[in-house]
């Protein structure tokens, strides 16, 4: 088995090893790498340290007049007309009204600036020239080596001369 | 209170809603370019494209002979593909995109060992790439450690694979 910390999936692995996801055969093959592997075995029993805290936490009981006082209170809050349910409070109006200012201030401040960055807001051709002059040519240099890369590995490279495949 | 949540909602939904329609340019990037942000290498590439030759040229006269010849032969396989290679390579440049800078300098130096590789074993290497890609970081495990999977790849191309295949979400 390769080393799940060198491929950089140890987590996805170490949680399927501790919540038993493994298939017997991938267990049994983590297991045999855990054994020369002194890195997981560390990281294996991290997990497994936290799993077993987890599994010996218990959530504090509710109080045990819990369910009689809920049920009172919903009682309580069925008898009252329906005018009085739908009780107006300005307490949740003002962290609305806050949010609304702001999504507003951002739609009026945020539209002119993005219309500015898009490319051909200004003239093409005083553009393109101002472009041509204040490019970084070390960005675009390794931004088309990496996007070769890319295409490199997405499918069969192009025959630079138009040469018949396989000669 | 229910109804002022409503109404606060659809406020909301409407704010959110129209800003994208109003200001998004079509096409790949999902967010908003900040005011003074630099743009995206790839912005840059599709200005260099769509600019006219001659002006094109006052930007490749800016390089040393050998990096301009470079540069030069990748610009115009850029220029040469059709919209939807191009499309297709943005998606993927974005997300290399969005690696830590080591992350990706360890992607360049997997592809330069991918590269040192035989040309039949590379294409044998590229479809498994393209493979691992689509799945799920488990069943590229499971793949990774698959009998198949070791009898196809020698240990070298083992590791550049799975390697490359985990730097990929």
């Amino acid at each position: 088995m390769l080393c799940p910390i060198k491929l950089g999936n140890e987590a996805e692995v170490l949680v399927a090893w501790t919540t038993g996801a493994m298939t017997p055969a991938e267990q049994e093959a983590f297991e045999q790498h855990m054994a020369e592997c002194s890195a997981c075995r560390e990281a294996a029993g991290v997990q497994k340290a936290v799993c077993s805290a987890l599994d010996a936490w218990k959530a504090p009981d509710v109080s045990a007049d819990f369910d009689a006082r809920l049920r009172t209170r919903i009682a309580a809050h069925d008898r009252l007309p329906w005018w009085r349910r739908l009780e107006f409070s300005w307490k949740p109006a003002i962290p609305v009204g806050v949010a609304c200012a702001a999504l507003a201030g951002a739609f009026l401040l945020h539209i002119p600036a993005t219309q500015h960055a898009m490319p051909g807001a200004t003239s093409p051709a005083i553009q393109s020239q101002q472009d041509a002059q204040r490019m970084d040519v070390d960005e675009v240099e390794r931004a088309l080596d990496d996007m070769d890369m890319l295409k490199q590995l997405d499918g069969p490279a192009p025959a630079p001369a138009r040469a018949p495949e396989g000669s | 209170m229910t109804a002022l949540r409503f109404a606060a909602g659809l406020v909301l939904a409407a704010g959110l809603l129209s800003v994208p329609a109003a200001a998004q340019p079509p096409g790949p990037p999902a967010r908003w370019k900040q005011p003074g942000e630099p743009p995206s290498p790839f912005d840059l590439l599709e200005r260099l494209r769509l600019m006219p030759p001659e002006q094109r040229e006052l930007f490749l006269d800016r390089l040393p002979p050998q990096r301009r010849a470079n540069v030069e032969r990748h610009l115009q396989n850029y220029i040469d593909m059709t919209d939807g290679q191009r499309a297709r390579l943005r998606e993927q440049y974005e997300i290399f995109r969005q690696l830590p800078p080591e992350k990706q300098q360890v992607f360049r130096n997997l592809f330069a060992r991918f590269m040192n590789q035989p040309p039949e074993r590379q294409e044998a290497m590229r479809q498994e790439f393209q493979r691992l890609r689509e799945m799920t970081p488990l069943e590229r495990q499971r793949r990774l450690d698959s009998f198949e999977f070791r009898r196809r790849f020698r240990p070298r191309e083992q590791e550049i694979l799975g390697r490359l295949a985990m730097l990929l979400p």
